[in-house]
Parts: C-alpha cells; structure tokens; sequence
C-alpha cells in the first residue's frame, strides 16, 4: 500500500514517514506540490496525504488537478486552517477527509485506515450491517443482538451505524463527532464518550460477550470476538 | 418612509415657519393696500361728485333754475346717464329734473342703495345733496356716482390677494415635503448604514448625492470614519486570525515531538502520564484558537446566503438529544419539551444557532452544580420575535457582572479553573449580532436566564 505524503514541514514530514513506515505503508515525500502532483499523475498510488499550503502549488490545486486528471485515490488534508469554512470547501472540492494541526498521530493513522480500505458501492448501500451476532437494519432504523430487539436513541443509532460501517477499525472521537454531528457543529468531545456509554450499556452490557472496544486516547472500534 | 416622518422633518418644518411668516407679511399688506386703494378710489368719487356739483350750480348761478334744469336733463340722455344720477328737487321736495324720483331724507354725502331707478342701472351709488348757496334754499341739487365698480376692484384685489395666498401655501408645503422627502431619504440611507456597520458589515458606505449639501458633506465625513474603521477592525482580525493561524505550526510541531517522545519511551509510564497531559494541554490552545477563528469568521460573515429557515423544535430537539445524558452525568436534568414549539421558526445559519444552543447548554451544565435544572424553551413575543431560551435553577449572576461575562476570554469568579476557554458566550454574542438578535442576560430566580430574542423579520410564518 503506498502513500504519498506531500508536507513542506520536514520535521512533520519525518515523523509522519517513520510512523505511516511502522505501520507497514509504504511512504513517499514530497515538499513541493508539483513534484507530488507528477508523481501522483504518473505512478500507481493508493492514498495522498498533503498539507494545504505547500511551495509549487497548494494542496486545494493539485487536489483539483488531480481530480480533473481522473484520479480517484483518496486525498487526506492536513491543514493549519481550523475552520469550519475551510473544512466544508476542502471537502466539497473532492477532498475525502480532513484533519488539522495540531493532530494525533493515531487520529491520522485511524483515518488513513479508514479511508485506504473504504466499502465498495455495494457494500456502502448494504441495508443491514451485521457484527457478530449484532443486526443493525437501516431501513426500519431497528438494532438486535441475537433474538433480543435492542431499542436506540436517533444519535446512538447514528453511533453505531458509524462504527458498523468500519467494523475493524479504529473511529476516534472526532471522527464520531465529524459523522454523528457533522462538521459545523462542536460540542466537546465528553459528548462522544457519554453517548458511547449509553450505547454500550444497550449493546455490550445485558451480553456476555462485549464488541465495542475502546481505545485509550484514540477511539473506539466493533469487532466480533477474536 | 413613513410620511408622519416627513411631517415631521427639518425642512417641513422651516417650510410651514417660513410658509406663516409669509402669510402674515401677505395679510398685513393685502390689509394696508386694500385701505389705501379703497380710500383713494372713494375720495376720487367724492372730489368727482363736488366738481360735477360746483359745475351745476355755476350754471344755476349764472342762467338761472330753467338753464340747471335743462342741463340735468341732458343727463338722462344714455351716452352721459350709465352710472351717474343728478335730480333737481324744489323746496317742497317736488322733482324739477333729472332722474332721480325722490329727494334724499337728508344733505350732505350718503351711499344709498337704488333699485327702482328705472331705466337708469340700479346699484349701489354715492350720493351729495346740497341747498346752499346760490340756491339758498330754493331748491336741493343731487349728484350721485354709481360706486358698484369700485366695490368691483376692491373684490377683485381682495381675490387676488388670497389666491396669492393660497398658491403660496401649496407651493411652500409641496416644498417643504419634497425637501423633507429628500432628507429624510438621506437621513434613513445614513441611519441603515451605520446600522449595517454596528452589525460588522464594513463594506457598506452612506449614498453620497451631488448637491453636497450639509447632509452630504455630514455623510462624506462618516464615511471616512467608516473606511479608518474598516482599515482597523481588518488589521484587527487579521492578527487574530494570523496569530491563531501562524501558531498552529509550531504547536502541531510540538505535538509531534511529544507523539515522538512517547513512541520512544514507551517503558515509563510516569513519563507517559506527563506527556499525555502536555498533550492535552495543548489540545485545550488548539481549541481555544478555533473558537477564536470560529468567532472571527462569524463577525466576518454577512448577507444572508447561508440563512435557510431553520424549525425551532427540530433545532431544540438535537439540542435535548445531545445533551440530556451529559447533564443526567453531572446529575443535572435538562427539561425541554421541542414538540410545543411545532410551527415555530427562524430565519437563520443552522449550524451558527446549533453551535450557540450548543455552548449555552454547556455553559449551564458547567457551572450549574448537581440537582439543577437547565430549561431549554422557546416561544413568540410581540410583533412575531421569536425567543429562544436556556435557562438554569443555578446560582446564576449578579446583574453588574452579568454583561462582563460576554466579553472574550471572560471566566466567572470562582468557576473551576478548567472550565473552557472563556469564548463560549463571546460565540454566542457574536452569533446573536450576525441574526440582528439581541442576547439577554436575566435573573430566573434563582439562576440564570439567558435569551437570543430575534427580529420579526427572522420568524417565518408556517402554515
């Protein structure tokens, strides 16, 4: 799996290449965008990480070019620019995800994850996502684990949903908050955590085997029992 | 406009000022020319008749009654006759000639009233009758002026000195109302524009016309004011803006280091622990930042091309939603009930009013203590101003700190030192000003009660 990481900042740079490295991608630098965007445009790539202001050429501009090339690998932003402006005009120009700095480590790492292994048409339009013995129905908006029918609040709902759809992987908190919430809106991060723990007392709690699994620091992740 | 404005103006008012002086001017004088031009014309008609009178008698003096007679009687004839009368009468009051029927009761100068003077035309006359010398007694002369036409003139003076008058008063309140029109016009322009600017929108300057009158020159200045003003709050905003900007760099670089630290010491759990709290001690600056680009980008933003008509119950229902289990945490309970304000809307930013509701829920349940109750409700006051609510049973503010607490950066006395960053209810001012609504602070006895209360013109009627 190889990603191009186009950051101008060398020290960001550096230790963003050690980490993604540790993680078994394969990484390549660039600190101009012009370089990145021929290198993207002529090799076979699988994600792009790339700062928004960049020497060359800026990240919204390669972004562009990119997409107008017909390339439809998922473009990660790290940015500077926090707002909420910025996030929505990032995203709507064909950007797939968006994470500021300062950031985690393991909130980029969960995102890249997610994205490098994102569901097929098929399965994004599945209508009933299923861990283990837990039923999540989206058209009938009903959850059930095994034979007992499991009754949740619209924002659990949504929750649980998030977290199905990536079963295996790692959500962090403010990818919950991106998704259950949407972006223009930020009530404080405890939010997530007293959600999760509405939900896990419905999903986990009356069950002997738990499938939400949390993350110190990070996040949360469903998976069935290994 | 509304006309009682108008009416009201500066210049109407100097019109109908000036509109009286005029009047009074135009009556004192119509009032002098009418005397002197009456008296004049009535003295010409006396000295007339004498003349007419002192010729008849030379004639009686020198040939006689039977030449006087003769003459008077030439008088009836139509060329001299029209609107003079002459009758001679003898001492028994007998008519001797001319076309008078009956002697006057008395001599001297009388205004008789004639309408059987057949075939002479009849009207008002001026009249003398005398017997004196050289008819001594023997007989009385009368000599009279029909003075209808003078009367005619007078009226006619008289019309048109009200019908000056009455040009006049149209002509100056047509005026007056036109030049108030205007100014108020100007007057109006310059009140929306500083309006406009009070809410942050510093693109806008006051009409300038070319007649650069007082009120132009006025608006001129203004809008220099407005330009220094703009300069200052962009310099304003830009180093706000710069400074949260330009030290996200070095923060995310000291975030790294710290990430990197603790790949490579993953052994001491002591030293874990410590990073972990610079870690988030840094998120709670990063936070602070995007609050304050949050805000600045909200005071920055106007027009109306992300407002949609946002349903209060919808809104107050994510509100409950989110919310209700933080609270039932921190042993608090939040009451709202979004069904009873089905129909109620505002026009409105949606994720703006969400993110406000938002920080006002949370700033109740941070500084509330356990067993209180934060109320969220919503309701429609006066001309159709929507109101929405949060409001708390806690121990509230006292009204002289409670305006300080909206300014950025602001902690309550005494409230835990970790209890945000201070810019919740400075978001909340801000996003009150960018809906033309007004965020009131008040007593709930006991607690605090705060409101965003919205123009008329932000509530949408549903049918």
């Amino acid at each position: 799996m190889k990603i191009i990481l186009a950051e101008d900042d060398s020290k960001t740079s550096d230790f963003l290449r050690k980490g993604l490295s540790q993680a078994g991608y394969s990484v390549e630098c660039y600190a101009d965008g012009r370089d990145a965007l021929s290198h993207c445009l002529y090799n076979e790539v699988d994600l792009v990480v790339m700062d928004r202001m960049m020497p060359g050429m800026d990240g919204m501009a390669v972004l562009k070019a990119l997409r107008a090339a017909g390339k439809t690998m998922p473009v990660l932003f790290l940015t500077s620019m926090s707002d909420v402006g910025d996030k929505v005009e990032g995203l709507m120009s064909g950007a797939d995800d968006y994470l500021t700095k300062p950031f985690h480590f393991s909130e980029l790492l969960a995102r890249i994850v997610v994205l490098a292994r994102r569901p097929t048409a098929a399965a994004g339009a599945a209508l009933v996502l299923t861990v283990h013995d837990l039923e999540l129905d989206l058209l009938s908006r009903t959850a059930r684990r095994g034979d007992t029918s499991i009754d949740l609040q619209p924002k659990e709902f949504a929750l649980l949903e998030a977290l199905m759809r990536n079963a295996g992987r790692m959500i962090t908190k403010t990818m919950l908050l991106e998704k259950v919430w949407d972006f223009s809106f930020d009530p404080q991060t405890s939010v997530v955590e007293t959600h999760m723990s509405r939900l896990r007392a419905k999903i986990d709690k009356p069950f002997a085997v738990a499938l939400i699994h949390t993350m110190r620091n990070v996040g949360y992740c469903i998976h069935a029992p290994r | 406009m509304r006309r009682g404005n108008i009416l009201s103006g500066g210049a109407f008012t100097a019109a109908l000022l000036s509109l009286g002086a005029f009047m009074a001017v135009l009556l004192a004088l119509g009032a002098i020319l009418y005397i002197v031009l009456s008296g004049a014309m009535e003295r010409d008609v006396d000295n007339q008749l004498l003349e007419e009178e002192q010729l008849f008698l030379q004639i009686y003096d020198r040939y006689g009654q039977q030449a006087l007679v003769d003459a008077i009687g030439q008088m009836e004839t139509p060329a001299v006759a029209g609107r003079r009368v002459a009758g001679l009468f003898d001492a028994d009051g007998r008519r001797l000639a001319g076309n008078l029927d009956t002697l006057p009761l008395s001599e001297g100068w009388m205004t008789l009233e004639f309408n059987q003077l057949l075939p002479r035309p009849n009207g008002l006359y001026r009249l003398h009758a005398s017997s004196t010398t050289p008819l001594d007694g023997a007989a009385t002369l009368v000599v009279g002026y029909n003075i209808r036409v003078l009367q005619r003139t007078e009226w006619q003076l008289l019309y048109s000195l009200l019908l000056a008058g009455a040009a006049v008063t149209i002509a100056s309140i047509a005026a007056g109302y036109a030049v108030s029109r205007r100014m108020f016009g100007k007057l109006e322009a310059m009140s929306e524009t500083l309006e406009a600017v009070s809410r942050g929108d510093m693109a806008v300057r006051i009409p300038v016309s070319s007649l650069n009158d007082q009120i132009d020159r006025i608006a001129q200045r203004i809008n220099a004011h407005i330009d220094r003003l703009a300069v200052l709050s962009d310099i304003t905003r830009n180093t706000v803006n710069t400074i949260a900007h330009d030290l996200r760099s070095p923060l995310g670089r000291i975030s790294l280091e710290v990430q990197q630290a603790m790949v490579e010491t993953t052994g001491d759990a002591r030293l874990q622990e410590r990073m972990e709290n610079v870690l988030a001690e840094l998120e709670g600056v990063t936070g602070a930042f995007d609050a304050i680009m949050r805000i600045s980008r909200i005071r920055a933003s106007a027009g109306e091309a992300d407002f949609s008509v946002v349903f209060v119950a919808e809104l107050l229902a994510e509100m409950q939603e989110t919310f209700t289990p933080l609270l039932e945490d921190m042993g608090q309970k939040l009451v709202c009930d979004p069904d009873v304000f089905r129909g109620l809307a505002v026009f409105g930013d949606a994720p703006m009013l969400r993110q406000a509701l938002a920080n006002l829920v949370q700033n109740a349940g941070r500084h509330c203590p356990p067993g209180t109750t934060v109320t969220l409700d919503a309701a429609e006051e006066g001309e159709g101003a929507v109101v929405l609510r949060v409001c708390d049973d806690g121990p509230g503010i006292p009204a002289d700190r409670r305006s300080d607490v909206l300014l950025p950066f602001h902690r309550v006395e005494g409230g835990q030192p970790a209890s945000g960053s201070g810019l919740g209810l400075a978001l909340v001012s801000a996003v009150a000003v960018r809906h033309d609504a007004s965020l009131v602070l008040s007593d709930n006895g006991p607690g605090l009660a705060v409101s965003i209360r919205f123009p008329p013109r932000a509530k949408i009627n549903i049918l």
